[in-house]
């Protein structure tokens, strides 16, 4: 066996960093703690590791393959390509840190072997759903997210999360539904094939006689994975999904699930139709109009909740949306702009649940009235939450001003200006309901006491949960002030965007 | 190198401040946090830095443009670095957070003239809006948070019409991310060239107080600490003009129009910030009000320059003469209305030396500036040629009616001891600049004005316009001496006209009886009686509603 076969478990490999984990923990007692947390650690590092040695191999144009036949035909593939190598590296990452995360957070909490085997099974989905090589692969682990995160968002087994959690999973599923008839359709109309980059040419033979079905089904596929992606009218499960923890809402909205959406829609855009003839059918337009209602709507919903979490939902439903618009602008510099958003958002948001977690658990504090003068109690994670909430608004240097700039760019080049017109409501929409909030925070009176406050010695709240959102609001940072850098995520998504479009 | 020396100065300064140990040093370290600008002023050479990592490929440098701007940003920032020295030691809260929004303003002011790539502009003017903000609600008063809240929504809908500005005109470039020394060429051969001209005279007029957009500028200014109202009223309002300067195709296409609406916003602004000013009960507000006014003169100047591309080159240098004589009397004005607010004995005498020199007396720089300002007038288009001398002649008057104002409000009523040297100093040092750079750039780049502006009949004329403007003050004051009426109009003009109207209409039929004081204008002087905090509340969704609409109408109007 050389060198070249090995290199093909490589994608395996990342999965089962995770999947092992999960399936120890199962079967671990729940009072092991010491030994669940290093699992947790050794795993997450593992993988930190994969993934690195995969990216300069993708770099250097080398591709990732890993096949299994499981049924006459249907093949399992796990492939690494720029664009899934980019998801993944964004949830290796993460992971390691909501891991550190969701350590200090459930600290004393029971049922944490579940919680955290079902994490693993989580994350494995979420990297399955990255390399994923072909629409049947995709749908596998799409729906190992759907089921392994239902067991998260009601872990805390409230009325009113275990309300949420069935909400969710009748979203989620109904989407499936219309995933899978649209997969299946489109697996009997064009034949099984895997995802290619840049291409859709198989599909280009179908244009004259079958173009209504392609619509159709491009329509099904948008609707299957536009559940996970929130895009407006399907959105209605998020908000109320942030009953979950906060480890698991910061997950959700930052890496897991809505990502696994607009990942989904990436890919069947430009790697299932390819972005020229899906342009061509004219289905992208009516993605493009989705998008910037979903953007607009997210933003205007988000004006008004007094609960934080709320709040930071509906700026998600709105936010993702950006990634669907770039993409459905079919041209360069939407794509770069679309594709960056996923890395952009995710390290935004998921500083912004962090801190929001860090309130409610150190202070009790779950509604923005409640965060007066909060900033000289906890000037650390507030001091993340600002830096990440600018990057919302798209301020400079923050990464949130990369993704909107190269948006705006493809907006016009695409012959769009209505674009440019939709991002700057949503960057009104995000400055009024963010700065009120940092206005209260630095600059109201600080009350005489917090809701619930817990004494957490030398620094304002436990060190594993004041790192992580001190780590990613720096990477925040540091993506959009060094975009110009070589690997800074602009970079790579530069890369993608090339190889899409060569 | 000087260049990062003079941005990273204060930064490093404001990340120090989360250190306990740091904090202790800091304040002392403020007047010299704008010293590396000084020396990149007189040393550095014309060059660029270039910092292909940061952002798109940030570049800083210094350029015949921004180096007279750098010389008045170091001048003010070390004088009111000083004042903000002494004050800190009067006070007992807040300090760090002072210090921090005043070096991230410091910073982001310094980048805005350094930088000289479009992207890069951008950021620091960001920065210097957001940071802006927290000198504006320095004090926590539900004044100031309410002046607070009216420059954030103003400030956001200028930002966003800038960014807007930026991607049409990097969508027109290959590169994305322009060199402003290229831009003015660029934008005059973009397709949609008035469109951006549009969007960044608006977007700028914010900072620059233009009518109606002004709103926010004097309730801001008063409610900012002395040190931070001067920098704010002194250089970081240049900041708006240096914007139009770099982002307008000055000097490359005639804008006939465009030029028009410039002059007469300008002339608008000019008068109205006079004669709303001279309405004024409190002397930092009648300062305030006297931005307006000078900046709209700039307005109308740089209208003057979009008509008339040929006589550009010398136009620069009088709005660079200008700015000096305005930034360091403006500086002035504020750090002297504070000191004589503490009864310096003799400070009313020296706080009347900038007084005039913006009223434009004879041998003081506002005299030369406004004597070349007229000459350019006669450039005009059209009937312009022939107002524009005319109407800077009233608005000399009407800036000596505000300044008068200003010295009857700020001079002080009893006799008491001298500040503290940390007062005192910069005050008296921006008095002395105030006669050296103004006149030693005329000197320099505007040969022939300053011998003009001596002739007997240039001095003559100023001094019948002071005279007699100062007769009028005397006779308006006698008046309400004799028939006790108070001359009294509310800060934030417009926004406060919104409160009644909005309470007015809540009222009808409920109770009539307060109409009458609501809609009476003389006499109300206290605007917290008024409870229009439910208005303001809404301002800022109203306020980016309208913008909205305003970019949106704009489209349709392109396409």
């Amino acid at each position: 066996m050389n060198w070249q076969a090995w290199d093909n478990y490589f994608p395996p490999l990342v999965l089962f960093t995770s999947l092992g984990t999960g399936v120890i923990i199962f079967l671990l007692g729940a009072e092991r703690h010491r030994l669940r947390i290093s699992l947790n650690m050794i795993g997450a590092v593992l993988k930190l590791g994969l993934v690195g040695v995969m990216l300069w191999g993708v770099f250097h144009e080398h591709t990732y393959e890993f096949r299994v036949l499981l049924l006459p035909g249907l093949y399992l593939v796990l492939w690494a390509d720029a664009f899934a190598m980019f998801f993944t590296s964004l949830s290796a990452v993460l992971w390691l840190l909501t891991t550190v995360y969701a350590v200090g957070y459930l600290e004393d909490a029971p049922n944490n072997s579940r919680f955290f085997g079902f994490f693993s099974l989580c994350v494995t989905a979420t990297m399955g759903v990255a390399m994923a090589g072909n629409l049947f692969t995709f749908f596998i682990f799409y729906e190992l997210l759907t089921l392994s995160t239902y067991p998260l968002v009601v872990h805390r087994g409230t009325p009113q999360s275990i309300r949420a959690g069935a909400t969710y999973l009748k979203y989620t599923l109904f989407g499936s539904v219309l995933l899978l008839l649209g997969i299946v359709w489109l697996y009997t109309l064009a034949g099984r094939q895997d995802f290619t980059v840049g291409g859709g040419s198989e599909l280009e033979f179908l244009a004259d006689t079958h173009a209504w079905q392609l619509r159709v089904i491009f329509l099904l596929l948008i609707a299957g994975l536009g559940v996970k992606a929130a895009l407006f009218p399907l959105h209605g499960w998020l908000p109320q999904a942030m009953v979950a923890p906060a480890p698991v809402s910061a997950l959700l909205h930052a890496v897991a699930v809505v990502k696994a959406g607009a990942f989904g829609i990436v890919r069947v855009v430009y790697d299932v139709y390819g972005v020229v003839f899906a342009h061509a059918l004219g289905v992208t337009t009516i993605l493009a109009v989705l998008a910037a209602i979903t953007i607009v709507y997210g933003s205007l919903r988000a004006l008004n909740q007094d609960d934080l979490k709320r709040r930071l939902a509906y700026s998600t439903v709105s936010q993702v949306s950006y990634i669907a618009l770039g993409v459905a602008l079919a041209g360069p510099l939407s794509t770069i702009g679309g594709i960056v958003h996923l890395v952009n958002q995710g390290v935004m948001k998921i500083t912004l649940f962090f801190c929001a977690g860090n309130l409610a658990e150190t202070l009790g504090i779950h509604k923005i009235s409640e965060m007066n003068g909060v900033g000289r109690r906890m000037p650390w994670t507030m001091g993340a939450f600002t830096l990440a909430a600018f990057g919302m608004i798209g301020v400079p240097p923050m990464a949130g001003f990369i993704s909107k700039w190269y948006l705006g760019l493809g907006g016009l080049e695409a012959n769009q200006p209505w674009v440019l017109a939709v991002l700057l409501a949503s960057t009104l929409l995000n400055a009024a309901y963010f700065l009120p909030i940092l206005q209260r925070v630095w600059f109201q009176p600080t009350p005489a006491t917090w809701p619930a406050e817990h004494h957490t010695g030398r620094w304002e709240t436990s060190l594993s949960l004041l790192m992580p959102p001190v780590i990613t609001a720096a990477l925040a940072l540091i993506i959009g002030l060094l975009a110009g850098a070589p690997f800074s995520p602009l970079e790579w998504v530069k890369l993608i965007a090339e190889r899409e479009y060569r | 190198m000087l260049v990062l020396i003079s941005l990273a100065v204060p930064l490093l300064l404001a990340i120090a401040l989360s250190n306990h140990r740091g904090r202790h040093a800091i304040p002392l370290l403020l007047p010299v946090a704008a010293l590396p600008v000084l020396a990149l002023a007189l040393l550095q050479s014309v060059s660029t830095l270039e910092l292909p990592w940061l952002l798109q490929g940030t570049q800083l440098g210094v350029d015949e443009l921004n180096r007279p701007l750098l010389l008045l940003a170091a001048l003010i920032w070390t004088a009111v670095g000083c004042y903000a020295r002494g004050w800190l030691l009067e006070q007992e809260s807040r300090k760090v957070r002072f210090q921090l929004f005043y070096l991230l303003t410091l910073s982001g002011n310094v980048g805005v003239l350094l930088a000289q790539d479009v992207v890069g502009f951008y950021f620091f003017y960001a920065l210097m809006a957001f940071a802006t903000y927290g000198l504006i609600v320095h004090d926590g008063s539900p004044m100031a948070r309410r002046a607070g809240r009216i420059y954030m929504a103003l400030a956001v809908g200028g930002e966003a019409l800038l960014l807007c500005a930026l991607w049409f005109i990097a969508d027109a470039s290959s590169g994305f991310n322009i060199k402003l020394a290229d831009l003015a060429a660029h934008i005059a051969e973009m397709p949609q060239r008035d469109l951006v001209v549009g969007l960044v005279l608006a977007s700028f007029a914010v900072k620059m107080g233009s009518v109606p957009l002004h709103i926010w500028l004097p309730a801001s200014y008063r409610c900012a600490p002395t040190p931070a109202s001067a920098a704010l009223g002194g250089i970081v309002i240049k900041a708006g003009l240096l914007g139009w300067l770099r982002f307008l195709p000055l000097g490359q296409v005639a804008l006939p129009e465009v030029g028009e609406i410039c002059i007469a916003v300008g002339m608008l602004s000019a008068f109205y910030g006079a004669l709303v000013g001279v309405l004024q009960e409190r002397p930092k507000t009648v300062v305030a009000y006297s931005s307006i006014s000078q900046m709209g003169l700039l307005t109308a100047l740089l209208g003057v320059a979009l008509t008339a591309p040929a006589i550009w080159p010398s136009l620069v240098n009088l709005m660079v003469l200008f700015s000096l004589h305005h930034g360091i009397a403006k500086a002035a004005l504020f750090l002297g209305v504070d000191v004589a607010g503490r009864n310096m004995p003799g400070s009313g005498w020296l706080l009347t030396l900038p007084a005039l020199a913006l009223a434009g007396a004879p041998l003081t720089s506002g005299a030369v500036a406004k004597l070349g300002f007229k000459e350019a007038g006669s450039l005009a288009p059209g009937d312009w040629s022939h107002w524009m001398p005319l109407l800077l002649t009233l608005s000399s008057g009407a800036t000596t009616l505000l300044m008068a104002r200003l010295l009857y409000l700020a001079w002080p009523r009893q006799s008491g001891r001298l500040p503290s040297p940390w007062l005192l100093t910069p005050w008296l040092g921006l008095l002395v600049a105030l006669w050296l750079v103004p006149w030693w750039w005329s000197i320099t780049q505007l040969p022939g004005l300053l011998p003009r502006a001596l002739e007997a009949s240039a001095l003559l004329d100023s001094a019948g316009v002071l005279i007699g403007c100062s007769v009028v003050a005397v006779i308006v004051w006698g008046i309400g001496r004799i028939t006790r009426l108070r001359y009294v109009l509310p800060e934030g003009d417009v926004v406060i006209l919104g409160q009644w109207l909005s309470l007015w209409k809540r009222n009808m039929g409920l109770s009539a009886a307060k109409l009458p004081k609501l809609t009476m204008v003389i006499g109300v002087h206290n605007w917290n009686v008024l409870n229009g905090e439910r208005y303001l509340l809404h301002w800022p969704v109203a306020g980016l509603g309208f913008l909205a609409l305003f970019v949106v109408l704009v489209f349709l109007l392109v396409r």
